[in-house]
C-alpha cells in the first residue's frame, strides 16, 4: 500500500539547511515565504527564522506569530518571553519583514484556544505565498498539531505551494524545562480524535502505539486506561545519540508493562531518534498491516498514538495523524505549567540546538 | 506486577477487564445507599445524582447494573440478594438493566460561542446526547440478547407512540435502523468537533431529550421476547458537562417529570463553591443525591475489609493482606528513645514548676529506655498542663506519685510520641491502613497495592516469613504521601492548593506537637467567624467577594478529597461548626496522629494569608 511520504525530503544541521535554501531559492527570485512560529519563553523560538533570514537576506517574507499571553506564567518565563520578543523585534528591524500576531486568550480552555487558533489559520489567505514554513520549536504540541493540520488541509492539493515543518531540536533544553503534566481526564487531542470518540462504531478494535520517551509513567497508564486497547506496540528510539536510551526507557516503564501483562517482545519496534519520517514509515506499516489483518472482523480499527517522545519524533506522529486522520487518535498530555530550572544556562545550551526542516507538501512530491 | 499476583493493583472498575473478575471483587456495601432510596420509594422513575471525589466507587456501582454483569450474577455473589431486593433481578430474569453512557469532554466543546448561539448550542448538545443514548441502549440490548452488532436487525423496536425524531413515521424499526440513525447524527457532530468548522450539510439539532422517553425497555424485543422491563439510564462522568448542559438535562428530566430512571454520576468538583461548602446544598436540589463518601464508618470499614478479603482470595500467592501486616514493631529503638528522653527532660527543665518533678525525673532515669521515654513524655505533659501561672505543689511529687501522674496520660503519650521522634514507625497495622483510606476506596487500594507488592516479593525470598514489618509499612505510607503531594501540583490551581495545604499542615503540627498536647491531634480547622453573627440566614462567609479565592481553594480541596468536611455542634450556645479535616494521607505526611477530632478555629484573615 502507498504511503504519502514513502520518499521524503528532510534536512538537518545548519549547513545542510543553508545549502538547501541557497539551491532552492536560486531559481525563485520572487518566491514569497510565510513563516509561522509561536511566541514563548523557549530560547529556540527565533533560531530557524534567524538562520533563514541570515542566509536569504533579500527574500520576501511575512511572519505570523501565535501568542498565548497568560498572566499566570512564572516571572522567569515572562522574562524569557520578553527577551525572545526583543530578539524577534530586532530581526524585524534588521530585515523588515511583514509581521502579524495572532493572539489567543490564555484564559480559555485548551480546546477552545485550539479551535480559535485553527479558525484563524483556516481563514488566512495563502494565495500570495509560494512557501509556508511552520516552525514548531516554541509551540506546544496541542497547538502545532492543529495548526499543521489546518495548513496541510489547505495546501495538500496545491502542487505549486510548498509546506515545510521546522524544529530546532535540543534535548538539553527540553530537560531544563520542568513540565507539570495533567494526567487527570486524559482524552485524545482535539482535532485528532477520529473514531475514538464515536460510540457508533460498535465493532471498534483499539490498538495502542506508544512512542516511548521521558514522560512520566502515570501518563502512559492514564492513556492506556482511557483508550482500553486490545494490544499495545511500544516504539523505542533507536538508533539514538545515547545507544542505551531504549534500555533506560524499558527499565523506566517496566512496572507499567508488567502491570498490563505486556509480554510480547515482538511488539516492540525501534525508530531512528532523529528521523520523524522513519517513525512515520514504521507506524504506517503497522497501521496498514493491522487494517488488512482485522478487515474480516472489523472496519473500525482505531490506533491510539501516545506521545511520550521528543518534539522531533512527535513530528513523525503528526505525519501519521495527518495521513490517517480518520483512524488515528493522538494522545498528548498538556502541562499546567512550565518551570525552568536554570534560565541562565539557556542561552549557552541553545548554541547546540540543531535545526530540522521537513518538506511536507508541494513540488518535492509532484511525481508521487 | 502481574494483576493476579497483586489483585490490589487493579483499581477502578473500568480497568477490571472481565465481568467474572469484577463480580469476584465487588463488595456489595455501597448498595446500601440504593437500598435506602428504595425504602423511601425514591429510587426508580426519578433522577439521582451519585456524587463523590475521584476513586470513591461511582463507576463500580454503575457497572454492577450492566447487562453482562447481571447475566453472570448468581446466589454465590454477595450482591445477588440485594439486587433481588431492589427488584433488579429475580431468579429467572433481569428486570431492570443499566444503559451506560460515559461522557467525554466533547460535549463541553459544543458550547462554542463563536459558531452557535445559546439556542443552537442546546439543540446540538441534545442531538449528540440523544444519539449516544440510543447507541448505549442498543449496546445494552445486544448484550441482553447475546448478539453481535451484525445481528442488530434481529432486534425490533416497536414504539407505542410515534417518534418523529427518527425520521420515518414507521410503527416498527430494527435495531440496525436505529443504529444508522444515531451513527449519522453522531458522525456530523464529531466531524465538526474534529475540524472546527461547520459541515456543509449542517448539524441537525434536537429540541428535547426525547431519547430517554423513546428508549423504553418494553418497546424492544428480540425474537418476539421482551429483553427486560425497565432501563436504568446511567450517565457517568457528568462533571465533564458544562453548567448549562447539566441544567438542560435537569430541565428535561426532572422538571418535565420524565418517567425514567436516570443516574448521573459526577465528581464533587462539579458542584458550585456554595453547594460544596454549604451544608444545605444537596438536600435542597430538585433531584436526589447520593454522596458515596458520606458513608458512615459503619459502612466503609466493613466494606474495605470485605474488599481486602475478596482481593486477597483472588491472588495466586494466597497472601491475606489483613493478616500479613504487623501491628507492632519488634525493633528496640534504644538510641532513639534515649535521645528523645533527653529532649523531653531538657524541655521539662525549662518549665517553671520543674522543681516539683525532680524526684520523679531521677526515678525515671533509672528505667529502661522505652519506659523512660514514655514516662518522661508523660511528665512533660503533666507539668505543662499545670498552667503558666501554675499552682505550685509545695512539697513536689515523689517517685511514688509517678504512677498516678503518668498512668492516665499514657494513651495520649503513645499517640503523640511516634510523631515527635523522627525515624520511629508511626503508621502500621491493618486498622491504620483503613484509617488512612479516608473513606475512599481507591486510596485504600492504592496503598494496599503497594503493601501487597512488597508482600509478594518477600514471599518469594522467604515463603515462611513474609509479614510486612511496621517499619516497612510506615515506609510505604510515607513514600505514598510524598508522591501524592507532588501530584497535587499537576491539578488546575495545583500550586495554590499545595501552598495552602502546606500552611495548614504546619499549623496542625504546631498546635499538635506542644509539650502539653492539650488539643491532642489537631487535623482540622473551622472558620472562626462562622458563628460571629455577621452573616444572615441565607448568607455565608464564602459568598463574600473578599473570600472568593479561599472558597475556591477549599472547594478544590474537598473535591479532590484533600480535605473532608464535617458539621458539628459545639460551644456555649450549641454553635454549628463546619470542620475541614486533613485527609489521612496528609496527616501521614505531617506525622500527625490519625486520631480524628481535634480542630481549631481560624480567622478568615489568617486563612486568606495562606493563599
Amino acid at each position: 500500500m502507498n504511503k504519502r511520504w514513502e520518499s521524503y525530503v528532510m534536512y538537518h544541521q545548519n549547513q545542510e539547511l543553508v545549502k538547501f535554501w541557497k539551491e532552492y531559492y536560486q531559481d525563485k527570485p520572487d518566491a514569497k515565504v510565510l513563516f509561522l512560529l509561536g511566541k514563548g519563553f523557549d530560547p529556540r523560538m527565533n533560531n530557524i527564522l534567524k538562520l533563514f533570514l541570515e542566509n536569504n537576506p533579500g527574500r520576501k517574507l511575512d511572519c505570523v506569530a501565535f501568542d498565548f499571553p497568560s498572566e499566570k506564567d512564572p516571572e522567569e518565563n515572562q522574562k524569557l518571553y520578553e527577551i525572545n520578543t526583543k530578539k524577534l523585534d530586532a530581526l524585524k528591524e534588521l530585515y523588515g519583514f511583514g509581521y502579524e500576531v495572532l493572539t489567543i486568550d490564555g484564559i480559555l480552555p485548551w480546546d477552545k484556544r485550539i479551535a480559535m487558533m485553527c479558525r484563524k489559520v483556516i481563514d488566512k489567505d495563502l494565495s500570495e505565498y509560494n512557501d509556508v514554513i511552520l516552525d514548531v520549536s516554541s509551540l506546544p504540541r496541542a497547538f502545532y498539531f492543529n495548526i499543521a493540520k489546518a495548513l496541510f488541509k489547505k495546501m495538500e492539493g496545491d502542487k505549486k505551494k510548498n509546506l515545510f515543518f521546522a524544529v530546532s531540536e535540543n534535548v538539553d533544553i527540553d530537560e531544563q524545562i520542568k513540565k507539570t503534566p495533567v494526567n487527570e481526564n486524559i482524552e485524545p487531542l482535539v482535532g485528532f480524535r477520529s473514531m475514538s470518540s464515536r460510540e457508533a462504531n460498535l465493532d471498534r478494535i483499539n490498538i495502542l502505539i506508544s512512542l516511548m520517551g521521558e514522560q512520566n509513567i502515570d501518563i502512559l497508564r492514564s492513556i492506556y486506561n482511557h483508550f482500553q486497547p486490545s494490544d499495545m506496540f511500544p516504539v523505542l528510539p533507536f538508533p539514538s545519540k545515547d545507544p542505551r536510551h531504549s534500555d533506560y526507557l524499558m527499565l523506566k516503564y517496566h512496572d507499567f508493562f508488567t502491570e498490563k501483562q505486556f509480554t510480547e517482545p515482538q511488539n516492540i519496534t525501534y525508530a531512528d531518534e532523529q528521523n520523524p519520517f522513519e517513525l512515520y514509515r514504521i507506524v504506517s506499516n503497522m497501521i496498514q498491516a493491522h487494517q488488512a489483518t482485522f478487515k474480516p472482523i472489523s472496519d473500525h480499527v482505531c490506533f491510539g498514538i501516545a506521545l511520550l517522545t521528543s518534539k522531533l519524533l512527535s513530528l513523525g506522529a503528526l505525519l501519521i495523524g495527518l495521513e490517517y486522520n480518520k483512524c488515528v487518535a493522538i494522545y498528548n498530555v498538556s502541562s499546567t505549567n512550565y518551570e525552568i530550572e536554570d534560565a541562565g544556562k539557556f542561552e549557552q545550551i541553545n548554541q547546540t540546538s540543531e535545526p530540522f526542516l521537513l518538506w511536507i507538501t508541494g513540488e518535492a512530491y509532484n511525481e508521487n | 506486577m502481574n494483576i493476579y499476583k497483586n489483585p490490589f493493583a487493579i483499581r477502578a472498575s473500568e480497568r477490571i477487564e472481565t465481568d467474572e473478575m469484577f463480580l469476584e471483587l465487588f463488595s456489595s456495601e455501597p448498595l446500601v445507599h440504593l437500598e435506602e432510596k428504595n425504602d423511601q420509594g425514591k429510587l426508580w422513575g426519578c433522577v439521582t445524582s451519585i456524587l463523590s471525589s475521584p476513586g470513591a466507587g461511582k463507576t463500580t456501582l454503575l457497572r454492577l447494573f450492566s447487562p453482562s454483569i447481571l447475566q453472570r450474577i448468581t446466589e454465590r455473589n454477595s450482591a445477588y440478594k440485594k439486587l433481588k431486593k431492589l427488584d433488579v433481578i429475580d431468579s429467572e430474569r433481569i428486570k431492570k438493566c443499566g444503559v451506560y453512557l460515559q461522557l467525554g469532554r466533547d460535549y463541553e466543546f459544543l458550547e462554542d460561542d463563536a459558531l452557535f448561539n445559546e439556542v443552537e448550542q442546546k439543540r446540538v448538545f441534545l442531538s449528540l446526547l440523544n444519539a449516544r443514548i440510543v447507541l448505549a441502549t442498543l449496546k445494552s440490548c445486544m448484550s441482553l440478547a447475546g448478539i453481535k452488532y451484525t445481528a442488530l436487525d434481529q432486534i425490533t423496536y416497536s414504539p407505542e407512540e410515534l417518534v418523529p425524531e427518527f425520521g420515518d413515521f414507521k410503527a416498527e424499526f430494527t435495531g440496525k435502523e436505529l443504529l444508522d440513525w444515531a451513527a449519522e447524527q453522531e458522525r456530523r457532530i464529531c466531524e465538526f468537533l474534529d475540524s472546527f468548522v461547520m459541515p456543509d450539510e449542517g448539524i441537525q439539532g434536537s429540541n428535547s431529550l426525547f431519547a430517554l422517553k423513546a428508549m423504553k425497555a418494553s418497546w424492544f424485543t428480540y425474537k418476539g421476547e421482551r429483553l427486560c422491563d425497565e432501563f436504568i439510564f446511567q450517565i457517568d462522568d457528568g462533571h465533564k458537562l458544562t453548567k448549562k448542559q447539566k441544567k438542560t438535562i435537569r430541565e428535561e428530566a426532572v422538571e418535565l417529570r420524565l418517567p425514567v430512571t436516570l443516574w448521573i454520576a459526577e465528581r464533587l468538583e462539579t458542584l458550585s463553591t456554595t453547594d460544596i461548602l454549604s451544608d444545605k446544598n444537596i438536600k435542597d436540589r430538585d433531584d436526589q443525591t447520593i454522596h458515596l463518601e458520606n458513608a458512615k464508618k459503619g459502612i466503609f470499614n466493613p466494606m474495605v475489609k470485605n474488599i481486602s478479603t475478596l482481593r486477597s482470595a483472588f491472588s495466586t500467592d494466597g497472601i491475606i493482606l489483613a493478616s500479613a501486616l504487623a501491628s507492632d514493631t519488634t525493633i528496640n529503638y534504644k538510641a532513639l528513645y534515649n535521645e528523645a528522653s533527653k529532649k523531653y527532660q531538657s524541655q521539662l527543665e525549662k518549665l517553671h514548676n520543674y522543681e516539683n518533678y525532680q524526684e520523679c525525673v531521677a526515678a525515671i532515669n533509672t528505667q529502661d529506655p522505652y519506659e523512660r521515654v514514655l514516662n518522661m513524655r508523660a511528665l512533660l505533659m503533666h507539668a505543662s498542663r499545670q498552667g503558666s501561672g501554675g499552682v505550685m505543689n509545695l512539697f513536689g511529687y515523689t517517685a511514688q506519685d509517678l504512677e498516678w501522674i503518668a498512668g492516665p496520660l499514657m494513651p495520649m503519650v503513645k499517640e503523640v510520641m511516634p510523631g515527635e521522634i523522627a525515624k520511629l514507625p508511626q503508621y502500621y497495622g491493618f486498622s491504620t491502613l483503613i484509617d488512612l483510606a479516608s473513606q475512599n476506596v481507591e486510596q485504600f487500594l492504592d496503598l494496599s497495592a503497594k503493601m501487597y507488592e512488597l508482600l509478594v516479593a518477600k514471599k518469594i525470598s522467604d515463603p515462611s516469613h513474609y509479614v510486612l514489618t511496621a517499619e516497612e509499612q510506615d515506609g510505604i505510607i510515607r513514600e505514598f504521601a510524598n508522591n501524592r503531594l507532588e501530584d497535587i501540583k499537576r491539578l488546575p490551581r495545583g500550586n495554590k492548593i499545595y501552598g495552602f495545604l502546606m500552611h495548614l499542615i504546619d499549623f496542625c503540627r504546631e498546635v499538635t506537637f506542644t509539650p502539653s498536647y492539650s488539643y491532642r491531634s489537631v487535623t482540622g480547622f473551622a472558620v472562626k467567624e462562622e458563628n460571629s453573627g455577621k452573616w444572615g440566614k441565607d448568607g455565608f462567609w464564602f459568598q463574600e467577594e473578599a473570600n472568593d479565592e479561599l472558597s475556591t481553594i477549599l472547594k478544590d480541596c474537598l473535591s479532590y478529597n484533600f480535605l473532608m468536611k464535617q458539621g458539628i455542634t459545639q460551644g456555649k450556645k450549641d454553635q454549628k461548626w463546619t470542620i475541614f479535616y486533613l485527609n489521612s494521607w496528609l496527616c501521614a505526611y505531617a506525622h500527625l496522629p490519625l486520631e480524628r477530632g481535634g480542630w481549631r478555629p481560624l480567622t478568615l484573615h489568617k486563612l486568606n494569608s495562606w493563599l
